[in-house]
């Protein structure tokens, strides 16, 4: 039988990536970040996941304004890292899992989350930067990816998002689908995004660590609470972009709702993100 | 018209919900609530910034500007904040921040270079913003 072996959780900004695959992560200014990673790497090493299902949000790769899914799921046998302008990243082609993609689907479905498919797709810095983040990086450092992956999107860029109790409905439901999946597959749920950041406007480079704070807190403690937080709540407490958090919540609720902070890492800032991760199990 | 069962006594309408969102959202100094009504606003910028991630369109759109725009249908004012690389201004515009920064990656402009200009800073005034917050 499948299983959710453990949930983390990162920040997911560009120039993490951009630190990593030009070398530069021992520089003082990222040095603090970088180490900060370490231990969540070690969490991740020993779980040996099956597969990873990455919760993130397309910045403008895939998905144009034409035409915006609130929550999508990928189905490609394999997901190349995507030019956003700066050319792909240098890092190895993501191995993904048809087969539990579309047992996701048809459970998912039938728990009525009815999840745009893609059966192809790049995937942009939401998505590669954590990867990097938690199994690897400076480009170079991994020949190919220890795990397998599914990418699960959320619309954060254009108005109305998701509400944060649905994105912690489509764990549970996420959850349910896998523990009704036959094979033996361990599986690593990631959610990412955040923390507060504000990139558009005269309001950009706004960063709130004590809204940081009480999510990190409330993440283990009453994630319910943080599900009854309105959107505009969000971007006023952790800025427009910032609202990226309700993807935090979807990895939250395909755990127990007793789970065990195994690690933390908070750091202000990486550029104009207020950078948090975390490691979870449940009790 | 008889209220629904799911309007408990007390209970804000889905109306009330949805608009104490918006209201809270667009009281925010500095900031562009990016939803439908805003998503309308510039449609041709954000296409072609999105445009960029192309290889041979960034060929295209260095080798003349104006026409590569004027093939999205950009109005002559937002070609000109292109030209300009008014980051602002695009935000002001309709720009979405995600689609408008492809048009800064292809240069390798930071998001804080284009922070800073949005904030009328310079970058070293706007670094020192941000690292304010390490403090707290
Ligand atoms: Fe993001």
């Amino acid at each position: 039988m499948a299983e959710i072996i453990a949930a983390v959780t990162t920040s997911h900004v560009p120039s993490i990536g951009i630190a990593m695959d030009s070398g530069i992560t021992q520089d003082p200014y990222w040095k603090p970040l970088f180490d900060g990673y370490l231990p969540a790497k070690e969490f991740v090493k020993e779980l040996k996941p099956d597969v990873t299902i990455v919760i993130y949000n397309d910045h403008g790769l895939e998905v144009f304004l034409d035409r915006v899914p609130t929550f999508g799921i990928g189905a490609a046998a394999q997901y190349l890292s995507g030019d956003e302008g700066w050319g792909p990243r240098p890092i190895p082609p993501f191995q993904g899992d048809p087969d539990l993609s579309w047992h996701l689907i048809e459970h998912l479905v039938a728990q009525e989350f009815d999840m745009t498919m893609f059966q192809e797709m790049e995937v942009d810095h939401g998505f590669t930067v954590p990867m990097s983040v938690f199994f690897g990086g400076p480009a170079g450092e991994i020949e190919e990816w220890p795990t397998r992956v599914i990418p699960i999107t959320v619309n954060t860029i254009q108005f109305p998002l998701p509400m944060p109790l649905r994105c912690f409905k489509l764990g549970q439901a996420i959850r349910k689908a896998v523990d009704a999946y036959p094979k033996d597959t361990r599986v690593l749920i990631m959610g990412t995004g955040g923390m507060s950041h504000q990139l558009q406007g005269e309001r950009s480079g706004f960063m709130k660590p004590d809204f940081d704070r009480m999510f990190l807190d409330k993440m283990v403690t009453d994630p319910m609470a943080l599900t009854k937080i309105p959107n505009g709540v969000f971007m006023k407490e952790a800025g427009h972009e910032g609202a990226e958090l309700i993807m935090w919540l979807v990895a939250r609720g395909a755990m127990n709702m007793d789970i065990e902070e195994v690690y933390q890492h908070y750091h202000v800032s990486a550029s104009l993100t207020a950078a948090g991760l975390a490691c979870y199990r449940n009790k | 018209m008889s209220s629904s069962d799911e309007e408990a006594a007390g209970e804000p309408t889905i109306s009330e919900r949805i608009e104490e969102d918006k209201r809270l959202a667009r009281s925010l100094e500095g900031t562009y609530l990016f939803d439908g009504t805003r998503s309308q606003k510039n449609y041709p910028l954000n296409k072609m910034c999105m445009s960029l991630t192309k290889r041979d369109n960034r060929a295209a759109f260095a080798a003349d500007e104006a026409a590569y725009c004027a093939q999205f249908g950009l109005s002559e004012e937002s070609k000109q904040l292109v030209f300009d690389r008014d980051w602002i201004g695009m935000i002001r515009s309709g720009g979405n921040i995600y689609y408008v920064f492809k048009l800064a990656s292809i240069n390798h402009t930071s998001m804080q270079h284009v922070g800073a200009q949005q904030n009328s800073m310079t970058l070293e005034e706007f670094r020192a913003k941000l690292n304010a917050h390490t403090s707290k």
